[in-house]
C-alpha cells in the first residue's frame, strides 16, 4: 500500500457529506462505503499476514503486536464512523417522515437506499402497532398544533361524496372547499386533497 | 365542557409533556394521566357524535378542544418515542430504565433496536470479515444529565448547594440550572421544566 492517506480518511468524508446537507438526506455514497469495506478487509488481511508465521501466540514479538493493534484500531475506527453515518441517515429519514407524514418528499425518496426504504416501511409498521397498543394514533403528521378547525383545501382528484360533520359533500377535481380538518385528514394524507391555507 | 374534572387533567397533561420535552432523560411514564386523558377523549368523541346533527356550534367547539388535547397527548408520547429511539440500545440492556417505560414502549424499544441492527447488518456489517461483523461494542449515545434546563420552582425548598452551582429554590423562582441537580426535585413534583 503506497498511499500516504490517514486511516479512515475516506470514512470521514461520509460524515462531512452529511454535515454539508444540513438536516436533509443526501444520496448514499455507495462508492465510499464500498471503499471503506475494502479498507477494512485490507487491514484484516495485513494483520493476519503479520501473525501467520507464528505458531504460538506467545511468540509474537512486541513490534508485531503493535502493528496488529494499529490495524485493529483502524478497523474499529472505520466501523464506528460508518455506523454513525448509517444511524444518522436513519434518523434523518425518520425526522423527514415525521415532518411530512407518510408521503415523503420526492428528493428524500430518491436519496434513500433500498435498505432505507425497507427500514422506513418496517418503521411505519412499528408506529402503527404502537398506536394500536396505546390507543392513540401516532401515524400522522404531528408538527403543527391545530390552529383552525376548518381548513381550505383544493381537490387534486374527484373522489365522489365524502362524509363530513355537516353532512355529505361532493368532491370534484380543482374545486376548493372549506372543511373540518378532522374530516379530511385522511384524504390529505393520501394526496387527494391539497391544503391551500 | 363535557365532563367534570377535565380542566385539571388537561393541565396535568400539559405539565407532564413540558417536563418530558425538556428533560434529557426519559421520565417515568405517567400512566394515570394518560389513562384519564384517553378516557376524556373518548367521552368527548361520544358527545360530539351525539350532538352532530343538532348543535353545530357546540360540536365544533368541542371538536377543536378535542383536537388540541389529542395533539398534546400525541406530542407527549411522540416526545418519549424520540428518546426511546435515541437510546434504544441502552434500554434493551437496562432493566431499571425499562421500569420507567410503559409496556408498549418497552416492546417498541426492542423492535426498534432490532430493526436498526438488521439495517446495519444488511447495509454494511455483514460484508465485513467475520471477527469484525458483530453488533456488540457499537458506539452508544449516553444521556447528558448535566445539560442546563430552565425551570420554575413549585414549592419552597430553600437554598441548596452543589459543587458547581448554588440554587435558591423558593416557590415562584425561575432559573437555569443543571438537570442533574434538579432531577430529584423534578421527580417529587417540586419543580417544573420550561
Amino acid at each position: 500500500m503506497g498511499e500516504r492517506q490517514a486511516y479512515a480518511a475516506a470514512a470521514i468524508e461520509l460524515l462531512k457529506e452529511l454535515k454539508r446537507a444540513g438536516n436533509d438526506l443526501p444520496p448514499a455514497n455507495k462508492a465510499i462505503l464500498d471503499y471503506v469495506g475494502g479498507e477494512i478487509r485490507m487491514h484484516c488481511d495485513e494483520a493476519r499476514a503479520l501473525t501467520r508465521e507464528y505458531e504460538n501466540e506467545l511468540d509474537v514479538t512486541p513490534e508485531v503486536r503493535v502493528a496488529v493493534a494499529v490495524h485493529h484500531a483502524a478497523i474499529e475506527r472505520n466501523k464506528r464512523i460508518v455506523v454513525a453515518y448509517l444511524v444518522e441517515r436513519l434518523r434523518r429519514v425518520r425526522s423527514i417522515r415525521w415532518e411530512h407524514g407518510a408521503l415523503m418528499p420526492e428528493a428524500t425518496r430518491d436519496a434513500m437506499t433500498e435498505g432505507e426504504s425497507d427500514f422506513l416501511t418496517a418503521y411505519q409498521g412499528l408506529l402503527l402497532d404502537f398506536s394500536t397498543d396505546m390507543g392513540v394514533d401516532l401515524t400522522g403528521q404531528l408538527t403543527e398544533p391545530p390552529r383552525d378547525l376548518f381548513i381550505e383545501v383544493r381537490a387534486l382528484e374527484s373522489c365522489g361524496e365524502i362524509w363530513t360533520g355537516a353532512g355529505p359533500i361532493h368532491i370534484e377535481k380543482n374545486n376548493t372547499y372549506l372543511l373540518r380538518k378532522s374530516d379530511v385528514e385522511d384524504l390529505l394524507h393520501r394526496g387527494i386533497l391539497e391544503r391551500t391555507s | 365542557m363535557a365532563g367534570a374534572d377535565d380542566g385539571s387533567i388537561t393541565h396535568a397533561l400539559k405539565r407532564v409533556w413540558q417536563n418530558e420535552a425538556f428533560a434529557p432523560e426519559i421520565l417515568p411514564f405517567e400512566t394515570q394521566v394518560v389513562t384519564e386523558v384517553r378516557s376524556l377523549l373518548s367521552n368527548q368523541e361520544q358527545v360530539i357524535a351525539d350532538l352532530a346533527s343538532s348543535d353545530n356550534f357546540t360540536s365544533n367547539v368541542l371538536q377543536m378542544e378535542l383536537d388540541r388535547v389529542r395533539y398534546c397527548l400525541s406530542s407527549y408520547l411522540r416526545c418519549r418515542l424520540v428518546k426511546i429511539e435515541k437510546f434504544s440500545h441502552l434500554i434493551d440492556e437496562d432493566e431499571e430504565v425499562q421500569e420507567l417505560l410503559a409496556e408498549e414502549e418497552v416492546v417498541y424499544a426492542r423492535k426498534f433496536s432490532r430493526l436498526v441492527h438488521r439495517h446495519l447488518k444488511s447495509s454494511f456489517l455483514d460484508a465485513l470479515p467475520r471477527p469484525f461483523a458483530g453488533t456488540r461494542d457499537l458506539p452508544v449515545l449516553s444521556v447528558d444529565v448535566d445539560k442546563h434546563v430552565l425551570c420554575v420552582v413549585a414549592e419552597d425548598i430553600g437554598d441548596v448547594q452543589f459543587d458547581r452551582e448554588d440554587l435558591e429554590l423558593e416557590r415562584g423562582n425561575m432559573m437555569l440550572a443543571r438537570y442533574s441537580h434538579l432531577r430529584t426535585f423534578l421527580f417529587e413534583d417540586k419543580v417544573q421544566l420550561l
